[in-house]
Order: structure tokens, then C-alpha cells, then sequence
């Protein structure tokens, strides 16, 4: 990654860092900061985070420790406390149905951030693998998101193996197109999509 | 509970290239750590010469080596995989095409045996008797579908009378257009008169009907 994300002129607005108390404006409010990460997350290809904004993976190979870090901003010398970022990730998952929790029994593992939807991702994935000749077929999560050499569109790329199975037990198979094997070991190793 | 969609299901032959491609995958990403560690070697034996130690710089240039002939092994590997992942893919659809094969077979047998050609005969035989019939019928009761075949004749007659009037008048300057470029012109008016010409012409035309009046008398008992 070579050009940083450059944050919303918002992101410097040193009010929008302190929790409104009046409901309208708080709404704004949360509004402005769930576009805020949404972008910051689709720019950065972040697919989950932790409940304190860090990011968790990426599709793109960089350290994300390196990122610009999304609740702070150094030259305002302002932070969202955790009692705001909380409520932007109840915002960003209750109101806008654009985040979920990994597990929702284990809130603290972090949620996954929906800048694009799970029907969105599962269309990408069958829009590849018909494209590719591949329906009917198996193939393995490896191949489906590392590969080098599978042809997998860039969109698709490094795509979290957790997310991947996620779309496909939430979308492809409650449609009935996709089935998933397992591996001795008893994980989720392939899936056939027809 | 509810309705559940139906799920595609997963065959033996799936199964047998799901595993396939897991090996195939574990193969891939044994390749990419030993790439890993022959990074790592080179940036070592840089360090240790840079440290004064050739010895050391050695060993791991030639571990490094290693590493890289076992790349090309799983590489040599990878290929035996990959060419009998597409062996077996490539046997399904044979098997699919047998299978189509064999289905078409199936119903074009059967067509056939539908058709067999004693069948046709005896279904054209029945057609024929069943018109026979209804032409039989349509006589009886006097009014038959359509003309008999002497009327047929008579309309024909009188089509090529009709034809005549018509016709006939306009092809005659026709026929003289014809004639007129090839003769020497004097002649032409005084010699040859245009009256017996065309009697002999009529005269032709009688006999010829008179012919098919004939031919059509031998037709009618064939045909009643």
C-alpha cells in the first residue's frame, strides 16, 4: 500500500470525538463515524476488527500495525473513548446492519465490517466460479482465496477464510448452490458450488 | 424445519479430487515456506559474511540449495497432482458424454421400432382403403368431394380454350415477329398469304385434342 487513507475532513472535527448527548445530533453523529470506518475499512480491505478499532485482517499484505489507527487523530490530539466506540459499532451493527460480531456469544473476538455485504460477497464468488468453468466442481478455500494461480479476481483475493465460510453457510448454501467438504480433520476444507 | 432448498450433492468422484487438491494445496504452501526460508538463508549468509564468517556463509548457502532442489521436486509433484486432478475431471465428462451417448441410442432405438417399415406399409394400406371408402361414400350419395376425374378432364378442356381465346391472339404477332427479320422482305406480301397458315395450324390443334379426348376415355375405368 502506498498512498495512506486520507480520512474525511470530519475526522477532524475535534466535536466529533466527544459523545453528543442530544439523540439527533448523536445520530449524526454516529452516521458520520459509520462512514468513517466503513471507508477506512474498504480502503484498507479490512474485513474484521476488534471492538477498539484495530484491525484484524485485511485481504491486502500489510502490516496493519502500520496503518493510520481510525479512532485517534494525532494532529487534533483527539480519541474516541471506548464508550463511543462502542456505541458506533452497535450503530454500525443494529442500526445499519453494516458490521456483526464474529460470535456473537464471544463479542470480545471482534466484528466483521460489512462494507461490502455477505450477498455481495457470495455473488462475486459465484460470479467467478461460473466464469471460470468451475461450477460443479470442488474446490478448496486455499485455492478459492491464496492461490496465486486459481484466476481468483482481486476482489476475492486473501479474502478471510472465516468470512469466506460465513458467506458461504449464510447465502450459497441456504440458496442451495453449494455444499461443503470437510477434511479429515473435520474442518471445512472445500466447497462445490453448482 | 421449513422448507429447505435442496443441497448438491457431493460423489465419490468429489471427494476423491477434494483430496486431490487439498494435497495439491498443502504442496503449494510447503513451496511457499521453503521460499520463505531461502530468503531468509540468502539474508543469513549475507550477515555472516559480512561478520567475517565464510564457513558459516556456506552453510547456508548450501542449505539453501537444498531447499531449492526440494522446490523443484514438489514442484515435479505438484505437476504429477495437478495432471491427475484434470485426468479424473476430464474422466467425469467422458462419462458424461458415454452417458449422453447412451440415452440418445435408447430413444432413437425406440423411435425406430416404432416406425418399422412393415408398420407403414400396413398404416399407408389402411389410409388407402379408408379414402377408398369415403370416395365410395361421396359416389354413393351422389355429391363427391371434389370433381371425378372426367370432370377433371372437362375443365381442363375448357381451361385450354379459354387459354386460346386469351392467349392465342396475342401469340401469333409474336410468332410473325419471329419469322418477319429472317425472310428477304419482298416476297413476304405478294407469295405467301397468311389464310393457310393458320387453318393448318387449327387443323394441328383439333387432332391434338381429339388425341386426349382419346387417352382420357382409356383413363376413366382405371380410375372409377
Amino acid at each position: 500500500m502506498t498512498t495512506e487513507f486520507t480520512f474525511p475532513k470530519i475526522h477532524s472535527f475535534p466535536p466529533l470525538y466527544t459523545k453528543q448527548p442530544n439523540a439527533t445530533i448523536l445520530s449524526n453523529q454516529l452516521d458520520s463515524w459509520s462512514q468513517i470506518v466503513l471507508q477506512y475499512c474498504e480502503y484498507y480491505k479490512i474485513t474484521s476488527m476488534t471492538l477498539h478499532g484495530t484491525p484484524k485482517v485485511s485481504q491486502l499484505d500489510v502490516n496493519l500495525e502500520s496503518l493510520p489507527s481510525l479512532f485517534q487523530n494525532k494532529t487534533i490530539n483527539r480519541t474516541v473513548n471506548s464508550d463511543l466506540q462502542t456505541s458506533i459499532f452497535n450503530h454500525l451493527i443494529h442500526k445499519l446492519n453494516k458490521a456483526e460480531y464474529i460470535n456473537p456469544k464471544k463479542p470480545d473476538l471482534g466484528i466483521y465490517i460489512y462494507w461490502r455485504t455477505i450477498v455481495e460477497w457470495a455473488q462475486l464468488l459465484y460470479d467467478f466460479v461460473d466464469k471460470s468453468g468451475q461450477l460443479g466442481t470442488v474446490l478448496t478455500l486455499y485455492e478459492l482465496t491464496k492461490s496465486e494461480d486459481s484466476g481468483v479476481p482481486e476482489s476475492l483475493r486473501n479474502l478471510d477464510e472465516a468470512l469466506l465460510i460465513k458467506v458461504l453457510k449464510e447465502v450459497l448454501i441456504k440458496q442451495g448452490k453449494a455444499q461443503l467438504l470437510m477434511t479429515e480433520e473435520g474442518e471445512i476444507g472445500g466447497v462445490k458450488i453448482v | 424445519m421449513g422448507q429447505q432448498p435442496s443441497t448438491p450433492k457431493i460423489t465419490a468422484q468429489d471427494r476423491a479430487i477434494f483430496q486431490l487438491k487439498q494435497q495439491r494445496d498443502k504442496l503449494k504452501e510447503y513451496q511457499r515456506r521453503l521460499t520463505f526460508v531461502i530468503d531468509k538463508q540468502t539474508n543469513l549468509a549475507r550477515q555472516a559474511l559480512k561478520n567475517n564468517q565464510p564457513d558459516r556463509a556456506k552453510f547456508y548457502l548450501r542449505s539453501k540449495k537444498q531447499q531449492e532442489s526440494t522446490i523443484v521436486k514438489t514442484c515435479e509433484q505438484l505437476d504429477n497432482l495437478e495432471g491427475l486432478i484434470g485426468t479424473i475431471e476430464f474422466k467425469l465428462i467422458e462419462k458424461d458424454v458415454i452417458y449422453g451417448l447412451e440415452q440418445g441410442n435408447k430413444v432413437l432405438k425406440k423411435l425406430n421400432n416404432e416406425m418399422k417399415i412393415e408398420k407403414i406399409d400396413k398404416i399407408l394400406d389402411d389410409l388407402e382403403d379408408e379414402k377408398l371408402k369415403v370416395d365410395e361414400i361421396g359416389d354413393a350419395l351422389g355429391m363427391g368431394s371434389g370433381l371425378s376425374k372426367s370432370e377433371e378432364i372437362e375443365v381442363d378442356e375448357e381451361f385450354e380454350k379459354l387459354d386460346q381465346e386469351v392467349n392465342g391472339i396475342k401469340e401469333q404477332p409474336k410468332k410473325d415477329d419471329v419469322v418477319v427479320p429472317d425472310l428477304p422482305e419482298a416476297p413476304q406480301v405478294g407469295i405467301l398469304p397468311d389464310a393457310p397458315r393458320q387453318s393448318l395450324e387449327e387443323a394441328q390443334k383439333q387432332e391434338e385434342e381429339e388425341n386426349k379426348d382419346k387417352q382420357a376415355q382409356t383413363y376413366e375405368p382405371i380410375a372409377s
